[in-house]
């Protein structure tokens, strides 16, 4: 749908108008979270499910997630949508838990310490709490905790050539591909608070995990269960995040590298857990997709020197070529608009020594305007045909072929074989023209042809034949009429518009 | 830069001046100093400087009469990340240390380098004192 679309487009254009397009958007869903952080309904149990659930789609991004956000705060929400809800194994829980009576003492303390530990779990992680909707009336909430990623993690993708989730690492046929990554989604805890938390039960909840299989998120409720029974009837949520947060990478044994996997088990015996990972084709561009915008976002908040001007300006006011080399807008601007003013289109590379990687026409478009830009294109075109020095146009079809030495051609497409001076039919042994005026036409000869060619495909450049006329007829020979006359008349012969 | 390189102002206006510059340790340009020109056009830093040596140099890319400097990252691969601190620290040191004689400004020196080096280092010694 529009969401997966767009999740695609983002990882192919990923150079081009991101900085400058991304900055509105950002501004945009900021302003999106403020909003909606105000309400008690905000990011629901939908985005998780779509995050988890709906398998077949890309895991939205960030700015999805937001998108997801505002259209929640239309319409209600569709809990229990999809296969395994959040909200339905949280149900499933709670059912199979048979509370106990209390005392509207008791009940009310609660409900008490409910309410202020939810507060604290806001004021601490912030824009990462979600306070969702009550499920038969108790509270329930999500908090979407950020581990801080060790240096030089490698996210590695293994497959095998024999079966399928052996995990057996002794075949000798295994291809593997890694890539480095600074930030991973969230590990998403989603709590339901029975009435008798935290007198007597725990919360019920789930671990959702982008990239952990459910058996190794299985392990991590093992260790909440654990952390509570410590000290029951106490607050545990905070603990559980914090651990989840510092420790849970250490528990699983992972320390400078994360192996997806493994894929076709199904470990369906913890309810809790939830895992995220689909395919090693979903997984890799949706993991890498994350930790790009990720990167990219801090870039854009950091303040970063520009090597051109030397001058600090946020990440956001950088523009970054497809080289991943970035200056600022001010002085990609300027640069491109001295190339376009003195002709050297040519040169308008990236601006980093050696680099050599021309600039992207789309990216140029925005920098010089609509007008300069036009320019640009005719000046790259001269060019472009001035270094075709070679090809001559059929007289007949127009097709482009290309002379031999002898100042001969012929048409692949019609066969006609011509001398590519007079354009008549190719006369061996015969001098067409003197030499005098053979030089002239060498000089004229494919500044002529090329825009006899451009003229017959492209309005645009009619304007300027007409003022390329002038530099066409400009003979400084006897012979000149004679030349003009057969260079004009070809002009009227090939110019359809 | 100015701080460390002896720097004379042409006029006020910034865009010219002349920078005194000692021949680097490892040349036969070691010792000599000179004055080489500076004019930094008003499209700096996306057009190159034009770097030009006002005493006389024997250098096979300097022409003899008129000081000008044959040099690709002055001319063709100049770069707006390039500074007047690598041109002095590293593009002329190189250049007098490395002279290119496959496209001289002064033919004679080119060849004479090619022939008959310590001839060629001579040469420049002796050039050092008479400028």
């Amino acid at each position: 749908m529009g969401k997966s679309r767009r999740d695609k487009r983002h990882i192919e254009e990923s150079w081009t108008v991101k900085p400058l397009h991304d900055h509105s958007q950002h501004h945009h869903h900021q302003q999106q979270q403020q909003g909606s952080d105000h309400e008690s309904s905000s990011v629901p149990v939908a985005s998780s499910q779509q995050q988890y659930i709906k398998k077949s789609e890309h895991k939205p991004s960030n700015s999805q997630k937001e998108e997801i956000e505002e259209k929640k705060e239309e319409s209600q929400p569709d809990n229990g949508n999809g296969v395994d809800g959040v909200v339905t194994r949280l149900e499933e829980l709670f059912l199979g838990v048979e509370e106990q009576e209390l005392s509207e003492e008791q009940l009310r303390i609660n409900d008490q310490l409910q309410e202020d530990e939810l507060l604290a779990m806001e004021s601490i992680y912030g824009d990462n709490t979600f306070i969702l909707e009550r499920q038969r009336g108790l509270r329930s909430f999500q908090i979407h905790i950020h581990i801080e990623v060790p240096a030089e993690l490698t996210v590695t993708a293994k497959l095998y050539s024999v079966g399928d989730c052996n995990g057996k690492s002794d075949s000798s046929e295994e291809f593997s591909y890694s890539f480095q990554v600074q930030y991973l989604p969230p590990i998403v805890l989603t709590c339901l608070l029975p009435k008798s938390y935290p007198s007597h039960l725990p919360p019920y909840f789930t671990i959702s995990v982008q990239w952990l299989d459910s058996s190794s998120i299985s392990h991590l409720c093992s260790m909440l269960d654990s952390i509570w029974m410590e000290k029951p009837g106490l607050e545990v949520i905070y603990q559980w995040a914090d651990w989840l947060q510092n420790y849970s990478l250490s528990y699983l044994g992972i320390d400078k590298d994360i192996i997806l996997g493994p894929y076709g088990t199904k470990h369906d015996e913890d309810r809790r857990a939830i895992s995220g990972i689909v395919s090693l084709e979903v997984d890799v561009p949706s993991l890498r997709s994350y930790n790009d915008e990720q990167c990219h976002e801090n870039f854009c908040k950091n303040l970063h020197e520009c090597c051109i001007c030397c001058d600090e300006y946020a990440g956001s006011d950088f523009i970054r070529l497809p080289c991943q080399h970035f200056f600022c807008s001010k002085c990609m601007k300027r640069y491109s608009d001295i190339h376009v003013a003195e002709g050297t289109v040519n040169k308008l590379q990236c601006p980093e020594a050696k680099c050599g990687v021309m600039v992207p026409p789309g990216l140029l478009k925005q920098l010089l305007g609509d007008e300069e830009y036009e320019h640009w294109e005719s000046l790259m075109l001269q060019k472009t045909l001035e270094s075709m020095s070679d090809v001559a146009y059929c007289p007949r079809c127009e097709t482009p072929c290309i002379e031999d030495e002898e100042q001969h051609a012929q048409c692949s497409k019609c066969l006609y074989s011509f001398c590519t001076f007079c354009r008549e039919r190719r006369h061996i042994g015969i001098v067409c023209m003197t030499p005098e005026m053979k030089l002239q036409i060498l000089e004229v000869k494919f500044v002529f042809s090329s825009l006899v060619f451009l003229v017959s495909d492209s309005p645009l450049l009619a304007r300027r034949i007409k003022s390329a006329k002038i530099l066409i007829v400009h003979p400084t020979r006897r012979n000149e009429n004679k030349l003009k006359t057969r260079v004009l008349s070809s002009l009227a012969e090939n110019t359809h518009t | 830069m100015m701080s460390d390189y002896k720097v004379e102002l042409i006029n006020d206006g910034m865009q010219e001046f002349y920078v005194h510059f000692n021949g680097p340790n490892e040349s036969p340009y070691h010792g000599g100093v000179w004055r080489i020109r500076v004019e930094l056009p008003d499209a700096y830093p996306y057009r190159s400087p034009s770097i030009g040596f006002v005493n006389k140099i024997y250098h096979p890319n300097v022409d003899e009469m008129s000081g000008s400097v044959c040099l690709d990252v002055i001319n063709q691969t100049w770069s707006p990340m390039f500074d007047l601190v690598n041109v002095f620290e590293v593009f002329i040191p190189q250049l007098l240390l490395y002279p290119n004689p496959s496209d001289p400004l002064n033919g004679e020196a080119a060849a004479l380098m090619m022939r008959d080096k310590p001839a060629y280092e001579q040469r420049v010694k002796g050039h050092l004192f008479s400028s």
